[in-house]
């Protein structure tokens, strides 16, 4: 395979170019169909996708594609990175995560994304208010809520 | 740019977010692991079962129709349908790539892939195998209702794999099998792994279990010939 080969370039809604390494962008299912389909060729568009959101999904699969490869980085590293990299997103920025996730098949990320949204909600004081629930969980009560849930979702 | 909210996901992914909202009260929690709950949801999917199998290269979905009063029979249908209960009625499904459905060659081989459908979703899906071609011998199972498992022989080599999925859908290898009786080349053949890796190997002419120690090398405890036309594991 040469060094050409190996790289393919990501175009964006809004035209944006992105070239990554192949093994980054086959993590998402979508792409990786598409390549096999080899109804595009060097250049795939995606036309969902804005050139700022893509930057933020291909961030996500380079730091995964790094650690799957050598496997030699902890898992809970990983985990802090995944938690920083939702930590400051906004609302919008999140919901558009979730549709370029699913849109791009990449179940980790979307998994992520979609508990990001679901932490955010249960953390904001006036969807307590306005529906009157009150946490009555201890939080060791809601680690362990936590923990089972993972059965559930496709983490 | 206009910022986008909750109301612009599909349904679909509105309930990934909702159902990760269990620990929000015990109250809420207690829905969510209530039955009759559950089932409310359960008894609105539809209920179908069908098969995939390869004629002639290529792969064709096909209902399986289970009607009481006949017997159940298999109907090849070259577009895909889901059979609803509630309406006793068939409905058309639109394919959204036809092309899904094909093995593709490639360098004289042919590429193996596995197509998904998800029912809630109704939406065709293609998922990848641990190697992408040269398969002696490809066979499916479930393990406890949650992870694919896959017993797999590459072209050319003498070992046979058994290979896991984790909870996102990525391939484990688990167990392999070095030496173990002949096959026979393509016939079909069933087999059952569970998360002890006790494994039982079903084909035409016998049923063999093997059993993965704590070394995971796995030994043949048990082995049976026996003539069957086929071997079903439920």
């Amino acid at each position: 395979m040469s060094k050409s080969e190996k790289k393919i370039v990501l175009k964006s809604l809004d035209n944006e170019a992105f070239e990554v390494e192949k093994a980054v962008a086959l993590q998402s299912q979508t792409i990786w169909v598409m390549c096999e389909d080899k109804c595009v060729g060097n250049e795939i568009p995606l036309e969902n996708v804005t050139g700022q959101i893509l930057a933020k999904v291909i961030d996500y699969c380079k730091k995964h594609a790094v650690v799957d490869g050598d496997g030699d980085e902890s898992s809970e590293e990983l985990k802090n990175w995944d938690t920083e990299f939702t930590k400051n997103m906004d609302q919008s920025t999140l919901f558009n995560m979730i549709l370029a996730a699913n849109y791009l098949n990449i179940k980790s990320l979307l998994n992520l994304t979609c508990q990001a949204v679901a932490d955010k909600t249960k953390t904001i004081d006036e969807f307590h208010t306005f529906l009157n629930i009150e946490n009555n969980f201890t939080p060791e009560e809601e680690a362990q809520i936590c923990q089972e849930n993972l059965w559930a979702f496709d983490d | 740019s206009t910022s986008t909210m909750m109301s612009d996901l599909p349904e679909d992914l509105l309930e990934e977010i909702l159902c990760r909202l269990r620990s929000t009260c015990k109250q809420w929690n207690r829905l969510f692991n209530d039955k009759r709950f559950t089932r409310k949801h359960i008894d609105k999917a539809a209920k179908q079962s069908m098969i995939l199998i390869m004629l002639e290269k290529k792969l064709r979905i096909c209902s399986l129709s289970v009607n009481h009063k006949v017997s159940p029979s298999i109907e090849s249908k070259p577009r895909f349908e889901i059979y609803e209960i509630n309406s006793d009625s068939w409905r058309i499904l639109v394919t959204p790539n036809c092309r899904l459905l094909y093995t593709s060659p490639r360098n004289d081989q042919y590429d193996f892939y596995l197509v998904s459908f998800e029912f809630t979703t109704e939406r065709f899906g293609r998922m990848r195998l641990p190697y992408q071609h040269s398969y002696q011998t490809l066979s499916l199972s479930v393990v406890r209702e949650e992870k694919l498992s896959v017993l797999l022989q590459r072209t050319n080599t003498q070992w046979r794999e058994i290979w896991v999925t984790n909870k996102i859908g990525e391939w484990n290898k688990v167990l392999t099998i070095l030496d173990s009786p002949p096959f026979y080349g393509w016939i079909p053949i069933s087999f059952w792994v569970d998360e002890e890796k006790e494994v039982v190997v079903c084909c035409k002419r016998m049923v063999v279990v093997y059993n993965a120690g704590e070394d995971n090398k796995v030994t043949q405890v048990d082995f049976v010939e026996a003539a069957m036309l086929g071997c079903l594991f439920v």
